[in-house]
């Protein structure tokens, strides 16, 4: 009876540590995209109010509409002229839409309200806006913009 | 019979914990929770539902809603106005909003005047003060 030699053994041998990178660099891929699946790319100063949490029943299709500082309005992701904001919004949309709109606290409620009269024309019933949360800076007094 | 001879003086490393994967376990557990720090401020929301200044459908309703309008006051600063009432600030008009009958809803009514903040906190003040049926209406 002959036994393997320690050398033939060593060469058998499996190295766990790049699997364990793979494997963890994984898990962390999976854990932030879904994170940035709600954060979204666009960086708006959102009004700093307690709101609400965001349900986990997520609906089935949900429209991010973004409104910056300087009232620029894009809907999912794309700016979108004032002109095309029913088209964008009819061509994105399903029927169990969700709007969620992130409006920056400094800009004209006039561009807030723009967003809010194409939905009303195209039947929308509900919207959400989207707010920082108690942990963010109190807003500046909501003056003139 | 011949043994395959174990060293046991020279070569321990084969059995030895390896150092490397544990480093890299904890350093990776680390940068996740760097970055999942710097995400923690989590986005909320205000629903409300929507309708048009001359309201979107003919139903008469039984149950007549409140209204806030949020517009601009005579000193530049965004006031919320509740019948001949006009307060400056969210506290003063979840206050007034909190002994106002609820069952009809509020309705939000907002100037194009003012900014998306003060919009924002009439929708937050009436919620504060209990009302469920929120509506947003846009003049302007």
């Amino acid at each position: 009876m002959r036994f393997r030699k320690a050398e033939e053994m060593k060469a058998a041998e499996f190295d766990l540590t790049p699997m364990i990178d793979v494997v963890l660099l994984l898990i962390i891929f999976f854990m932030l995209s879904s994170q940035f699946a709600r954060v979204n790319a666009k960086q708006v100063n959102l009004p700093s109010e307690p709101g609400e949490s965001i349900s986990e029943e997520a609906a089935p299709h949900e429209v991010v509409v973004d409104i910056d500082a300087k009232g620029v309005i894009s809907v999912q992701d794309n700016a979108i002229a004032d002109t095309d904001l029913e088209s964008a919004f009819r061509s994105v949309s399903a029927e169990a839409s969700d709007f969620v709109v992130r409006a920056d606290r400094d800009c004209a409620a006039e561009r807030l309200n723009l967003v809010a009269t194409a939905l009303i024309r195209l039947h929308v019933r509900s919207w959400k806006l989207a707010v920082a949360g108690d942990s963010a800076a109190p807003a500046p007094a909501g003056g003139t913009p | 019979m011949r043994f395959s001879h174990t060293r046991t003086g020279g070569g321990p490393s084969r059995y030895k914990l390896s150092l490397i994967a544990l480093i890299d376990v904890v350093l990776f557990l680390l940068l996740y929770f760097m970055v999942a720090g710097t995400l923690a401020p989590e986005e909320k929301e205000l629903p409300s539902t929507l309708r048009g200044e001359h309201g979107a459908s003919g139903r008469q309703e039984d149950l007549q809603p409140q209204i806030v309008v949020v517009a601009l006051g005579a000193d530049g600063k965004a006031e919320f106005r509740i019948g001949a009432r006009a307060v400056h600030d969210k506290a003063s008009l979840a206050t007034i909003l909190r002994v106002l009958p609820k069952e009809g809803g509020v309705f939000v009514r907002t100037s194009g005047r003012v900014r998306v903040g003060a919009a924002a906190e009439a929708i937050q003040a009436c919620r504060d003060a209990g009302f469920i049926r929120i509506t947003y209406v846009p003049t302007g």
